[in-house]
């Protein structure tokens, strides 16, 4: 799937996150979503994050929604070390970091 | 009966955090409290690694102290927490958990011997008991112990 198949609704969810943890983790560098239409799915470039070290595999934490916090959608996250990127795949069925769209501070 | 992976940990957290509380309620010795309390991090923590489906989990050595950390940036942790429009307060406060976070992390008997609640352990030719550890960094009366409690029991109505 690709970035421009997403769900609009879905896809200014994850910008919405994407700009609160930019503002609750100043730390945060850039954060990468990829496609999908079944939950928001992020991951998150923090300097200050310890190494992954999970056998070469992001492994995100999944929410559901929660509308009382505006979110409708399902979401995963994880914040990963700058290292992290070149050691590490993103989870099974995500994609390559290739696929991803990168959110970029600078962008929101 | 749980419906997959994810909902076994989230409920075995739960049960574990209740037993947490009355260990807690009764004054029980500190090593069977902090047992408790290293086991509900743990179980939370990897409940909420779990897609919800049938995928089995998968280990990991440090989930509490990467679920506070991503607890950090989500708006309904923040909202449940007390703090909703108050972000910065929100940083601040979790990342004064971390410390704390990683030590109860670091309880898990898993390892090299060390001091933890579960199992005895020797160190330099000395055999320990955890029923007779001080486990000095670990006092519940301590208010860092008691914003983590409180942290911990906000979490579960969210996960």
């Amino acid at each position: 799937m690709r970035i421009a198949q997403m769900n609009d609704a879905m896809r200014r969810q994850a910008h919405t996150l994407a700009q609160a943890n930019y503002e609750a983790e100043p730390a945060i560098e850039c954060i990468y979503l990829f496609p999908s239409n079944e939950e928001v799915r992020l991951i998150e470039i923090d300097k200050t994050a310890g190494s992954h070290n999970d056998g070469g595999m992001v492994m995100p934490f999944y929410f559901g929604p929660d509308l009382a916090s505006g979110l409708r959608f399902p979401s995963a996250i994880a914040l990963i070390s700058p290292e992290d990127v070149t050691t590490h795949q993103p989870p099974a069925g995500w994609g390559n970091w290739q696929e991803a769209e990168i959110i970029d501070k600078t962008s929101l | 009966m749980p419906a997959d992976w994810r909902s076994a940990y989230l409920q075995q957290a739960r049960s574990d955090h209740a037993m947490l509380l009355q260990l807690m309620k009764e004054g029980a010795p500190l090593c069977h409290r902090l047992h408790y309390l290293q086991m509900t991090t743990e179980k939370l923590a990897k409940g909420l690694l779990t897609p919800p489906g049938d995928t089995a989990y998968e280990r990991t050595h440090n989930a509490f102290v990467r679920f506070v950390r991503v607890a950090k940036v989500r708006p309904e942790v923040r909202r449940i927490c007390g703090f909703e429009g108050k972000a910065d307060q929100f940083t601040a406060y979790v990342n004064s958990l971390l410390p704390l976070a990683g030590d109860i992390q670091s309880l898990s008997p898993e390892g090299e011997d060390h001091p933890n609640p579960e199992y005895p352990w020797m160190i330099h030719g000395i055999i320990y008991s955890p029923a007779e550890f001080a486990f000095d960094n670990f006092q519940f009366t301590h208010p860092k112990m008691t914003k983590m409690i409180e942290f911990i029991a906000n979490c579960f109505q969210i996960a």
